[in-house]
């Protein structure tokens, strides 16, 4: 039996139908299912509350990062800094992975230095942490992005930003913790790992003409 | 556009965004966030909420886009993707689906494209070249050189 395609059953479910199309599903009990299976009410879910705000997973609009604030070219691995280890994942602690956008290339940041133009995006696994904040770090940090992520799994966050041309270097640090932060108290989380907050430092180095 | 504006789309609409994006990715979690972020688009689109056949069409286009940028980064992260949470449909259809996730990085966005509408959607060669806007016989051409790019990675041809 040949049956329509899922296009034509959507369609057909939402009243843009044929003959053809309903004379099959009398006598197909698969195609019938997935027709009842696209007309089942849905529950509200809570996000479509900030829909006007929210972007879409991988649209990454111009926010340009500001100056960049500190001045090594090395990318450092201290506490709190990024590792193999900090790969999103869903369960256990804290992870993050960096998207980077170069033309229409998205790869997975790996401690290659960045140029005007990429656009970086961040994925983060909060491990049961309610709330997270991005920083501009410097000497005088200031959040650039503060959410409270699904706990319980990886989320991509909404924002991207595009790298301008200042500076040799972007620092980032990510602040997850368990209650709603100040400002100046995500600003002063560096190094933290405890039960309240966990931050997870990006270094990013520029490259250079 | 109202609350209720945005609830009667999504009760209209999100059902079979989900079904779609589950079709092509498996992963529950990775679909609802697809599915997520095909809405927000939907909903920014302002398309004409009834006129049933361009909105469809519109998001099976703009969901299989996403997908394989999905894809893409994922084959990035994991070279050999995980389906640990294989969801509802035959063995055929988690078989495409592996071979789509394992071709994702190689294939061209337009091949890719059109397999995954032919091959996990069903379109006929009319509906894809219709929603691909392109010819039927582009739709041949594509999935000619798709069968053959899966024929290499099956050790089929030299």
């Amino acid at each position: 039996m040949t049956h329509p395609s899922h296009l034509a059953l959507d369609r057909h479910a939402l009243g843009d139908t044929s003959a053809e199309i309903a004379r099959h599903l009398q006598h197909c009990a698969d195609c019938r299912a997935h027709v009842a299976a696209v007309q089942v009410p849905l529950p509200r879910p809570a996000w479509l509350d900030g829909i006007d705000r929210k972007a879409p997973r991988w649209r990454w609009p111009a926010l340009l990062l500001g100056t960049a604030l500190a001045t090594s070219l090395v990318v450092a691995v201290r506490t709190g800094a990024p590792s193999a280890d900090d790969a999103v994942r869903a369960k256990g602690t804290p992870a993050a992975t960096l998207w980077v956008k170069r033309g229409e290339q998205v790869t997975a940041w790996k401690g290659e230095r960045l140029r005007e133009g990429d656009s970086i995006r961040l994925e983060v696994a909060p491990a049961g942490f309610m709330h997270l904040a991005v920083v501009e770090w410097g000497p005088a940090p200031r959040v650039l992005y503060s959410v409270q992520p699904d706990a319980t799994k990886a989320t991509t966050l909404t924002p991207a930003w595009t790298l301008d041309a200042d500076g040799s270097e972007e620092h980032l640090l990510l602040v997850l913790s368990r209650e709603a932060l100040t400002d100046d108290a995500a600003a002063r989380a560096l190094g933290r790992r405890d039960a309240d907050v966990f931050t997870i430092e990006y270094r990013l180095p520029r490259e250079h003409p | 556009m109202s609350a209720a504006d945005v609830d009667r789309l999504y009760q209209r609409y999100f059902p079979l965004i989900r079904q779609k994006c589950r079709r092509m990715l498996g992963d529950l979690d990775a679909a609802q966030d697809l599915a997520q972020d095909t809405f927000v688009r939907l909903w920014r689109a302002r398309l004409p909420e009834h006129d049933t056949h361009r909105v469809t069409g519109w998001i099976y286009k703009t969901a299989t886009r996403l997908a394989i940028d999905h894809l893409r980064a994922r084959a990035v992260r994991d070279a050999t993707p995980a389906f640990d949470d294989v969801v509802d449909g035959p063995d055929a259809a988690l078989a495409a689906r592996r071979l789509l996730a394992r071709l994702a990085s190689d294939a061209p966005r337009d091949e890719l494209e059109c397999a995954m509408l032919a091959r996990l959607d069903g379109l006929s060669q009319p509906e894809a070249a219709e929603l691909l806007g392109v010819s039927e016989r582009t739709v041949r051409r594509l999935l000619e050189r798709f069968d053959t790019r899966i024929a290499h990675l099956r050790g089929e041809l030299p």
